[in-house]
């Protein structure tokens, strides 16, 4: 092996003396530089491979016999070949109590560094369970905010593999001191760089907070488990008992708590979820998400047949949105919580489009609690990092219920209105059929600063059903007549055609267009392209204050 | 004008010294879900520092967990039943159309959530049901 370090020429004019930098030099070769150097070299590689080997080979074989895979690997999975740098492997942790000085802990139990993923840079750390069970001290924080802080200040995503114990509780407060430096953090680079969370292995008590503060949260099944207190406490205190997949497990935050956004089987699998989202996402805040190869969507999927006329016939909305995006590819987030919205990323004509559409096949479609939470959240992510909103909408107005008014959902479904009116990227609404009371509004609305809002014919715009409408319009006269119920019929009929249809609100302005559903990717096509300059602005304040 | 008054005269209502205690009876009433050592106090450390608290209304009124039934067939949203395509005995696919359960403007279809034989259909045409209600029960295996 051959090493030149240094110019030769420059090494030359000093002739035997130097052993710093010469290892090999072409004109005065030196054995001993040689020797002195390889032998720094192998100390080097050996230190190295010490550290690289984590809690060793059995706390390794234990971790793959759980069905996990070692830190380093998985990153090595996640990033793309050969790309990864590693920095902080010779990191010491400074506990000297209850006998921890003389632990050896490797790289005090994460892994840091930078690498690529579609060919984009990206900030990565790995907590390595095999080391201390992956606990948290202080060294091993410090090393989690040094990478945080690159990220900020290279403005490159941040993507964060949690797999630990929890806190190191032999360093005490300096442990907790670490989880908020790291809180801290997550909270500064929010809105500038996306930041995701790839639950894979347990994630509890306050360490939960960095993800929970994170964009994106990623688990596998059977694998990940997130909870404040477990199953033990849960027992103690209240006397239920649980088990520890059933309170925390990665379905449960799937489809229970909307916590995690990505549902994967497998580390694979879940890794792919990661780069097919950071392919959708910009680096950061200051640019624009890349753009791939235009292409159309598939014959398959055929809007005009996809929604069924009848506003009381049920349909995939999903469907509609394959039918507008590029190679109707729609890669849909948190597909398995609050389903009666949906919410994902698309292409159109190459450029990234956040779509939120209400949901038919799952509660009619209503607005409630969960659905406005989730949304609201997407859109404020859309325009922190310059995506345009695309809303499809169809649904009945905000669930009426007991539940849902004691779950607050005045303050939950205020969260969506505040989300939509706060947005500055493009913003376009296409109305597919019912479109009433709050929801209407609520739905980006023109009146929520929406720039463009189309209607299909099948709209139905006004303040309530015309069941509910005719009911308290024509009560008297419903009342009064010989036969009321033919005469709720007819005030029905009456309301009907009167209200329930897009031209009312297109009488007005509210609407631009009303549109062949079969034109509705060229109108979204032309309106993206128009408003690709797009100046609105907010009034000069600190920051607003959501209904959080 | 004396109701005003009487409005005005009404002492803001102070928690009794007795309160303390009466929150044992409040306690009893979730005895199932609260075990002997927390009826009056929440016991926050083991070695021995108890320390005690009110319980709110939410917390006292609360569910307790139970493991959801995969076998029971729920409704998801207050409407009503409109159609019921299957009777007790039926086997059916997971997908397969159990019923039509009109909710919030909509046709809604409730799908078989899995492979199975229909033990009891719970829910009767034209019925009005809240959220929660029972709708199909399948037989285990």
């Amino acid at each position: 092996m051959d090493y030149i370090i240094g110019l030769p020429e420059l090494n030359s004019h000093r002739g035997g003396m130097i052993i710093n930098f010469c290892i090999f030099d072409p004109i005065y070769q030196k054995p001993t530089d040689m020797s002195l150097l390889s032998k720094k070299i192998t100390e080097l590689q050996e230190r190295t491979q010490h550290a690289l080997q984590g809690g060793g080979d059995k706390a390794i074989a234990k971790q793959i016999a759980m069905g996990k895979l070692p830190a380093r690997e998985r990153i090595r999975k996640l990033l793309d070949e050969g790309t990864f740098y590693e920095y902080d492997l010779f990191i010491q942790h400074d506990a000297r109590e209850f006998g921890m000085e003389k632990k050896d802990l490797a790289g005090d139990g994460v892994v840091i560094g930078t690498g690529k993923i579609n060919g984009q840079p990206v900030a990565v750390y790995a907590q390595d369970f095999t080391v201390a069970g992956g606990s948290l001290g202080s060294m091993h924080a410090r090393k989690i905010t040094k990478i945080m802080d690159y990220a900020l200040k290279l403005r490159i995503p941040l993507i964060g593999i949690n797999d630990s114990g929890g806190a190191r509780i032999q360093e005490g407060v300096n442990s907790l001191a670490g989880y908020g430096e790291i809180f801290f953090r997550n909270t500064l680079n929010s809105g500038v760089i996306p930041q995701i969370s790839v639950i894979l292995g347990p994630c509890a008590g306050g360490a939960v907070y960095s993800p929970a503060l994170t964009d994106y949260v990623f688990v596998v099944d059977k694998i990940s488990k997130m909870f404040i207190t477990g199953p033990e406490v849960i027992k103690s205190v209240l006397g239920e008992e649980i088990d520890m997949e059933s309170l925390g497990g990665a379905r449960v935050h799937c489809e229970t708590t909307g916590n995690a956004h990505f549902f994967a089987e497998s580390e694979e699998e879940c890794f792919s979820q990661i780069k097919t989202l950071l392919s959708y996402l910009p680096a950061n805040n200051q640019v624009q998400p890349q753009e791939k190869k235009p292409g159309q969507p598939l014959k398959k999927y055929n809007i005009v047949k996809t929604v069924p006329a009848d506003p009381t016939e049920p349909y995939d909305v999903r469907n509609v949105i394959k039918a507008l995006v590029d190679n109707s590819e729609f890669f849909e987030v948190q597909e398995l919580w609050a389903k009666n919205i949906v919410i994902g990323y698309g292409r159109i004509e190459g450029r990234t489009v956040g779509f939120i559409a209400n949901q038919p096949l799952y509660l009619a479609g209503v607005l409630d609690c969960d659905s406005s939470d989730k949304a609201a959240r997407f859109i404020r992510f859309c325009d922190a990092f310059n995506i345009p909103i695309v809303t499809l909408e169809d649904m009945p107005g905000y669930l009426p219920g007991v539940d849902q008014e004691h779950a607050g959902v005045i303050r939950h479904g205020a969260k969506l209105l505040y989300a939509y009116s706060e947005a500055t990227v493009p913003k376009i609404t296409v109305i597919l059929r019912k479109a009433y009371g709050g929801g209407y509004i609520a739905m980006n609305s023109r009146h929520l600063r929406a720039d463009f809002v189309f209607a299909w014919p099948t709209a139905e715009i006004a303040v309530m059903g015309p069941q509910g409408a005719a009911n308290i319009i024509f009560r008297k006269e419903i009342m009064e007549a010989e036969d009321p119920e033919a005469m709720r019929k007819q005030k029905v009929a009456e309301y009907k055609e009167k209200f329930a249809n897009p031209y009312v609100a297109a009488s007005k302005g509210y609407i631009d267009s009303v549109i062949n559903p079969a034109d509705t990717r060229q109108f979204i096509l032309q309106s993206l392209d128009v408003s690709q300059h797009k100046n609105a602005g907010m009034p000069k304040k600190k920051h607003g204050i959501p209904p959080f | 004008m004396a109701e005003k008054d009487k409005l005005q005269n009404t002492k803001p209502q102070e928690v009794p010294q007795e309160e303390l205690q009466t929150l044992g009876e409040i306690s009893d009433a979730v005895e199932v879900s609260i075990p002997e050592t927390t009826k009056k106090k929440l016991r926050v450390s083991e070695e021995g520092h108890e320390y005690k608290t009110y319980l709110t209304k939410k917390f006292l009124e609360r569910k307790p967990w139970h493991a959801p039934d995969p076998y029971k067939v729920l409704s998801h949203i207050p409407g009503s039943v409109i159609e019921i395509f299957v009777k007790p005995g039926q086997s059916v696919k997971k997908g397969d159309k159990l019923m039509i359960y009109e909710a919030m403007k909509m046709m809604n279809v409730v799908h078989a959530p899995m492979d199975g034989k229909i033990k009891e259909v719970n829910a009767k045409v034209g019925e009005t049901l809240p959220k929660g209600a029972l709708l199909v029960t399948f037989k285990k295996n």
